[in-house]
């Protein structure tokens, strides 16, 4: 029975606890007693608090049996990447250096999904500083991917794509700053979005790079994640990029036909460098996107290296302008392996900076002309390639680590660069039983659009409801 | 514009406070320089007017075609 409420998505557990045909004590303790099964093999966890949120559920009963008004998201269990701050509790952002630091103010985000009624029982492993790709971390151990615990999860929000994937906790709220929530999403076989810039309050967030940094959730469905991004997208006068744009119910809509809707396909750049096993995936949801009366459109995509470039520069720069203090006090307290590739950003010119910034606007609009005006979606591959193992991946070793992890950033950095929206899938298996995704691009604010074809795809589709043997 | 490891190295004592060893600060040199570069050939691409349009304008301006959902 315990496995079975784990197995619920985030909706499915919601309307449970609500129809009570479950307590929201009986998932908490679900909950709890898989992620002590399970944590010892993957790593997933930095902090586990199941005491409060036992306390947590039985109160979310309590006022249930009240007949109080129950929030959409009530009595769910979650747990985030461990750089959304609580106020008197360490939020470690996977560093030794923040490790005994207690944390002033509440997220926005944590503040929204209180009130929303989803119950936080730990916080998540993640990359060191949100700083890699991989999952590795020499401080708290690397995470690992249930789908095969010798492989990595990707990062930098290796726990919430782990304990997501699972089944440990329904939901999770990661940070995308150029590929961290769809690339751990993409690896280990969930759903993850990286909204606009602006549409997800970054306040209480530790910060990557002030320009790109981005908040989403990753879920096992379409459907979860919008949940979810009803619940926390919205204007935030605390964080200075955040708009005042209407939130919709994203879950309205979701169900919309895709007949005549224009679904992009790639000419060049993300149909190249991919994996044999990935570019199957792809054209078979492309035949899924068609079987659904969508249009499949070709487009040339405007060389993305430059946006690549400016991006890594523009993190660069905001990374070392972060961290300059502790890389003159604290070498030491740093993983090599995020230590060495900041150590560039404090030498970057202000004049080449405020150039890499500048042409955000003009790029932007290039792509929109060219690309997102021609269609409703772009479809691209979330990465080259399934999860590399611990091994190949291990920044330690940096030349192979670049050899095989450099393609990711292609997929990911440059649709943060330009501050779209951008939702991974998963769409398949390789031939070694791990999973490959896809990612949907769309215009700023097109967050129901890329919810509608996701869900209308998982409709179609089981990947998602496929679970790690574990 | 290329940076010399020499140049890395003294910015990194007397700016930053950080001891750098000659390969590693070469290593950062040429780190800097390709990065430096790809900004600054964006940088001739671009004229005066172009300063006017952010990408947060750009990203307004998509709400205001009705563009985007």
């Amino acid at each position: 029975m315990s496995d079975e409420i784990t197995s619920l998505t985030l909706c499915d557990v919601t309307d449970a606890i609500r129809t009570r045909k479950l307590s929201a004590t009986e998932v908490m303790e679900a909950t709890l007693a898989r992620i002590e099964r399970l944590q010892p093999l993957v790593n997933a966890f930095i902090l586990l608090e199941g005491d409060g949120a036992m306390e947590a559920a039985r109160a979310a009963d309590e006022r249930q049996a009240k007949g109080e008004d129950l929030p959409s998201l009530h009595g769910v269990p979650m747990a985030h990447k461990d750089l959304l701050y609580r106020a008197g509790r360490v939020s470690t952002c996977g560093s030794k250096i923040r490790s005994q630091v207690k944390a002033e103010v509440t997220a926005t985000a944590l503040e929204r999904l209180d009130a929303a009624g989803a119950i936080e029982i730990g916080t998540l492993n993640m990359a060191e500083f949100a700083a890699s790709g991989t999952g590795h971390n020499e401080h708290y151990g690397d995470c690992r991917n249930p789908w095969n615990t010798d492989h990595i999860v990707g990062g930098s929000s290796s726990g919430s794509g782990t304990a997501v994937a699972a089944r440990m906790v329904a939901g999770s709220l990661g940070s995308d700053t150029g590929g961290s929530v769809r690339i751990p999403a993409g690896l280990c076989g969930i759903t993850g979005i990286k909204p606009t810039d602006g549409r997800v309050s970054r306040y209480g967030v530790m910060p990557r790079s002030w320009a790109s940094d981005t908040l989403g959730p990753m879920t096992r469905t379409a459907r979860d994640v919008a949940r979810m991004m009803s619940a926390i997208a919205g204007y935030d006068p605390r964080d200075p990029q955040s708009h005042h744009a209407p939130v919709p119910d994203y879950e309205d809509g979701i169900e919309s036909s895709l007949k005549g809707l224009r679904i992009g396909v790639a000419k060049n750049y993300y149909n190249e460098d991919i994996d044999d096993d990935v570019a199957a995936g792809i054209e078979v949801a492309r035949a899924v996107f068609a079987d659904l009366g969508a249009e499949l459109v070709e487009v040339e995509i405007p060389d993305p290296s430059l946006a690549m470039s400016l991006g890594q520069l523009i993190l660069a720069a905001e990374a070392a302008a972060l961290h300059e203090k502790w890389l003159a006090e604290r070498p030491d307290d740093y993983q090599i392996a995020i230590r060495v590739p900041m150590e560039p950003g404090l030498f970057i010119p202000a004049t080449r900076y405020i150039e890499a910034l500048r042409m955000r606007g003009p790029l932007l609009s290039e792509f929109l002309d060219k690309v997102l005006s021609r269609v409703d979606v772009l479809h691209i591959p979330t990465g080259p390639m399934p999860a590399p193992t611990l091994v190949d991946a291990d920044p330690a070793s940096p030349e192979k680590a670049v050899q095989t992890m450099g393609l990711f950033p292609k997929f990911t950095r440059t649709i943060s660069y330009l501050g779209l929206p951008a939702i991974s899938v998963p769409c398949g298996f390789s031939g070694n039983g791990l999973p490959i995704s896809f990612q949907l691009v769309g215009q700023p604010f097109a967050e129901p659009t890329l919810l509608n074809v996701a869900h209308m795809y998982q409709r179609e589709t089981d990947w998602h409801e496929r679970a790690p043997d574990i | 514009m290329a940076f010399s490891a020499t140049t890395i190295r003294e910015m990194a004592r007397d700016i930053y406070g950080i001891e750098m060893s000659e390969k590693r600060a070469g290593e950062v040199a040429s780190q800097v320089s390709d990065l430096a570069e790809a900004a600054r050939r964006a940088g001739q691409q671009s004229d005066f007017n172009d300063e006017l349009l952010s990408a947060r304008q750009v990203i307004l301006e998509s709400l205001d075609d009705g563009g985007a959902s």
